[in-house]
């Protein structure tokens, strides 16, 4: 919640999954193998279970840190707790564009961000990442960090039966120090502000015919028509 | 010697705004860029101070250079440590995050140095708000701010010897060159195409407006994905076409932020919408609250005898 002034309560609200996790959700069920559904806070546990994961690891303590480098280090932590681990598929959301390619310098592992698809390969894995101007292929070797893109949003996300069934899965909880971690904060926060408003500039008339007189000869005075 | 940041380039991106955003912090800067000569050309025209270019060459793709990155910056300590927000540029950034033990504080469009205490502002809650945050270790972050003009002066690029023969990953079929940049991308005029449009018979009418105003049309994601009026390729938004037109007209277009993140580098941004509570009426620059099917005759008539 946003108050007038600027200041953020976060109180109510609960981490939800974006729809990058959701296209590295069907990225693991393609690639097969089993399947680990982490995640940390208030993380939903049938998440990952409803979509393909046998089981569910959840850092029951651990809510997104002022410094992203803590939050990669914790989940960072709990995949080398889980063990035996061949390759990490994370949304790598526009909105928090960070832990993912934190998490993958923290495990030291190979690590591509802005990835659309994953195929198995000779000796490793192929992935197809896009930058600015192009698409690309790439040949990696594992253990591998991914920082998954959707295209598009979930089309049938699981019925309220698989839902159901996933919570039945195994879940298992840890605490930060169960995993050996104290999460020092050295980031705090020292308030907030208002953004700067850029309204638009509203364009009227009496008729229509007016209106785009009036909008044609704006664009004009802006050099772009 | 004062402050310092260290920027990292591996892709095209708002170089000379993360410079001029810098240069309010710290004396020194200095920028690791990691990527064809084209790139490091065009970002040593942004004028940091000293400017170290790793040229990965044709057959691995520049996040195999990351540890060389991180190794050249380890040796110092700098105040900062920003990063474009293109996905290749992040990886390498996050490299030298995790080598230096630095503070990562995700987006930034703003930094500041008070003594020994570094300082960012960074857009939260969707745009909604601003977050001061401040740190006493290295201050890491990713820049999201505005692009500005170039300040002037080239700085001397020193290129940095490579070692390609360990690294983890190589590009299938050796080099990658095609580009994208046709259509909707290239376009200096695109009309973007929204759920409030109404019906697809608007459709033929808003082509022709586009073709008498030398325009691409683009489209918002539902419009491709649910009402299938238009190939994926044609989507302008952040996971799909970043645009940066001279002039951006959005038809029935709300402005959530996925779309409208696609569109920011637009010079000029037209929202005509009939809910005057929508979002485009935020981010564009000119807004016409009215019916796109009532203003479409009109817009097509006028443009045609312009």
């Amino acid at each position: 919640m946003v108050t007038s002034d600027g200041t953020v309560d976060w109180g109510m609200s609960s981490l939800t999954a974006s729809d990058d996790d959701f296209r590295a959700s069907e990225i693991a069920r393609e690639l097969g193998g089993d399947i680990v559904g982490l995640t940390i806070g208030t993380g939903d546990t049938a998440w990952a279970a409803s979509r393909g994961a046998a089981e569910t690891v959840l850092i029951s303590d651990a809510m997104p840190f002022a410094d992203a480098a803590v939050t990669a280090a914790v989940l960072a932590a709990a995949i080398r707790k889980i063990g035996d681990v061949d390759m990490v598929l994370v949304g790598d959301s526009a909105w928090e564009p960070t832990v993912p390619v934190l998490l993958g310098a923290e495990l030291g592992w190979t690590s591509l961000a802005g990835i659309l698809e994953v195929k198995e390969a000779e000796s490793g894995l192929t992935v197809k990442r896009r930058t600015s101007s192009t698409e690309q292929e790439i040949k990696i070797a594992g253990p591998a960090v991914l920082g998954i893109i959707a295209q598009h949003a979930e089309e049938t996300p699981p019925g309220l039966k698989q839902v159901l069934m996933a919570r039945k899965k195994p879940v298992t909880k840890l605490t930060i120090a169960d995993l050996g971690l104290t999460a020092n904060e050295s980031v705090v926060c020292k308030g907030y502000i208002l953004p700067g408003r850029t309204e638009s500039v509203m364009i009227n008339g009496e008729t229509p015919e007016e209106v785009v007189r009036n909008l044609f000869s704006a664009l004009h005075e802006e050099g772009v028509l | 010697m004062g402050e310092s940041a260290w920027l990292i380039v591996g892709d095209f991106g708002h170089i000379c705004g993360m410079v001029s955003a810098s240069r309010k912090a710290v004396d020194v800067i200095k920028m690791a860029v990691i990527g064809s000569e084209t790139l490091a050309r065009a970002a040593a025209a942004s004028g940091p101070d000293y400017l170290y270019w790793f040229e990965p060459g044709e057959t691995i793709p520049a996040e195999a250079l990351a540890g060389e990155v991180a190794d050249l910056i380890m040796q110092e300590r700098p105040e900062f440590l920003l990063s474009l927000d293109d996905s290749i540029s992040r990886i390498i950034w996050a490299k030298t995050v995790t080598a230096i033990e630095a503070a990562a504080v995700g987006t930034l469009f703003d930094i500041a140095c008070l003594e020994d205490i570094k300082q960012a502002r960074r857009l939260i809650a969707e745009g909604k708000s601003v977050e001061i945050v401040e740190t006493k270790k290295t201050l890491a972050g990713i820049f999201d701010g505005d692009d500005t003009e170039a300040a002037g002066s080239v700085a001397a690029i020193n290129r940095v010897s490579v070692d390609e023969s360990h690294a983890a990953m190589r590009f299938v079929g050796g080099s990658q060159t095609a580009s994208r940049k046709d259509g909707i991308k290239a376009a200096k005029r695109v009309v973007g195409v929204g759920y409030g449009v109404g019906t697809k018979a608007e459709l033929e009418v808003i082509k022709e407006f586009a073709h008498c105003l030398e325009a691409e049309v683009g489209c918002s994601l539902p419009v491709a994905k649910q009402l299938h009026w238009f190939e994926e390729e044609r989507v302008v938004g952040i996971t799909h076409n970043r645009i940066a037109p001279e002039l951006y007209i959005a038809l029935g277009i709300s402005g959530q932020p996925q779309h409208m993140s696609g569109v920011r580098d637009a010079k000029v941004v037209v929202g005509i919408n009939t809910d005057p509570e929508a979002a485009i009426f935020r981010k564009s620059d000119y807004g016409i609250i009215g019916d796109v099917s009532k203003l479409l005759p009109v817009l097509l008539d006028q443009i045609k005898n312009y």
